[in-house]
């Protein structure tokens, strides 16, 4: 189903949906305990723009981006399997840090928004 | 047909309203004066509150509040016989039943006054279709409570649970993911109470003496470590001003405070708490022995 830009859907049927990590995304963990999740994004059209005008011989349209993960970030990461929905990671990731079911909605719903607009995971209906 | 589930097991209490509910319920909104309790996105039950003026009359006083309800929050009030089986351990609590509509919804409620604390509340049940008054709402009522019986109003809301002397008012509060605050005050004495979480993670690198001056940057002077009911505490203690070494000069040391700070890690519930006492006077010890942490 393709939402329209001013489509929302209920909290209870968004909280039911199911998200999936990216398959291109990669992963590496680093010593300090830290992950960094890197991936292909494309640049701006104004950038690619700006390359041609410069005349660069070796313009590229796509870079490789990389977010740092802390360990709460880590503990959602690893909780996204693309068979939870959002509502399991929330109850998941509230018992694993003992914080109260509203305040783990909140936090967990955020950063899974944040990593949906960076296109590192997508949601999909829990009827398929 | 199926059971309406009456057990009630999670206290709410915030700013002297206090009531039981089930497990599964949980705050949606919060105001001073105001919650709105759901479930699974569903709203069920809504309270409002008010103190009365000095004068009044009941009768005058009921009527402009329900007329002020019906305008704020758009539905139409209508009276009803209070149920037969229902019946409220104290004697101070009136209870004036009425059901409500509105575009998209409808239910009862209950208007409570109470003749000790002079506080008017109404409690607004959603509509369920199985039964339109049932004996959840009944035992939902007969928890209520509006205010504190042994001097110490309870808190208990989000995972916290504390009291505070019932003198001290609401100021302003905070409930971000991570952080929680709640500020009173009473005259030139201020209280505020702390909540971080989850501790794990936050003092994973840190000591909880390193976090607390990181987070509260104006704590002076060296911490006294110490035992609480929740585990180790660490406690500040110090005078500040508003002129620089306003303590140590005699003429103006009136213009400084005292400062108390305690901070807590409690393991149980993953989380640190702190409790913040500034007095003109000399501390009233009670108050942060009422508090969360305070018991030593």
């Amino acid at each position: 189903m393709i939402l329209k830009k001013k489509d929302t859907i209920a909290k209870n049927d968004a909280l039911l949906c199911i998200p999936e990590k990216n398959a291109l995304v990669e992963e590496n963990v680093l010593d300090s305990g830290d992950m960094v999740l890197s991936y292909q994004a494309a640049y701006k059209p104004f950038f690619v723009k700006i390359q041609k005008v410069l005349r660069q011989k070796k313009s590229k349209n796509s870079f490789r981006r990389k977010i740092q993960l802390d360990q709460l970030g880590i503990d959602v990461w690893s909780l996204v399997d693309g068979v939870r929905n959002v509502k399991a990671i929330i109850k998941d990731f509230a018992m694993l840090h003992k914080l109260d079911y509203k305040e783990a909605e909140i936090s967990v719903t955020l950063f899974l928004r944040s990593l949906g607009e960076k296109g590192l995971i997508g949601i999909k209906e829990p009827n398929g | 047909m199926p059971t309406i589930n009456t057990e009630l097991s999670k206290d709410i209490a915030w700013n002297g309203i206090s009531l039981k509910v089930p497990f599964s319920w949980d705050i949606d909104s919060l105001d001073a004066n105001h919650m709105l309790i759901g479930s699974d996105g569903a709203p069920e039950i809504e309270i409002k509150w008010t103190d009365a003026p000095k004068r009044f009359t009941l009768e005058k006083y009921l009527k402009k509040f329900i007329s002020q309800s019906q305008k704020h929050l758009h539905i139409k009030i209508h009276e009803l016989p209070a149920p037969k089986s229902f019946s409220h351990p104290s004697q101070a609590l009136e209870f004036f039943f009425f059901s409500w509509e509105s575009k998209t919804s409808k239910g009862n409620g209950t208007l409570i006054f109470c003749s000790l604390c002079k506080r008017l509340t109404m409690v607004r049940f959603f509509f369920d279709v199985l039964n339109p008054y049932n004996a959840l709402h009944s035992n939902i009522l007969s928890s209520f409570s509006d205010h504190s019986v042994s001097g110490q109003m309870q808190w208990q809301l989000f995972g916290l649970a504390f009291s505070t002397p019932d003198f001290l008012k609401l100021i302003e509060y905070s409930f971000k993911p991570g952080f929680y605050i709640i500020h009173l005050n009473h005259k030139k004495t201020t209280l505020k109470v702390f909540s971080w979480g989850p501790a794990s993670f936050l003092i994973s690198k840190l000591s909880l003496c390193e976090f607390a001056m990181e987070r509260l940057p104006q704590l002076k002077g060296f911490a006294k470590a110490g035992i609480c009911k929740r585990g180790n505490c660490l406690e500040w203690t110090y005078r500040h001003g508003r002129f620089k070494n306003a303590e140590t000069l005699p003429f103006i040391k009136r213009f400084s405070s005292f400062a108390k700070f305690r901070i807590c890690h409690d393991q149980k519930a993953n989380r640190i708490l702190g409790v913040m006492v500034n007095s003109h006077d000399n501390y009233d010890q009670e108050l942060i022995k009422g508090s969360m942490i305070g018991d030593t």
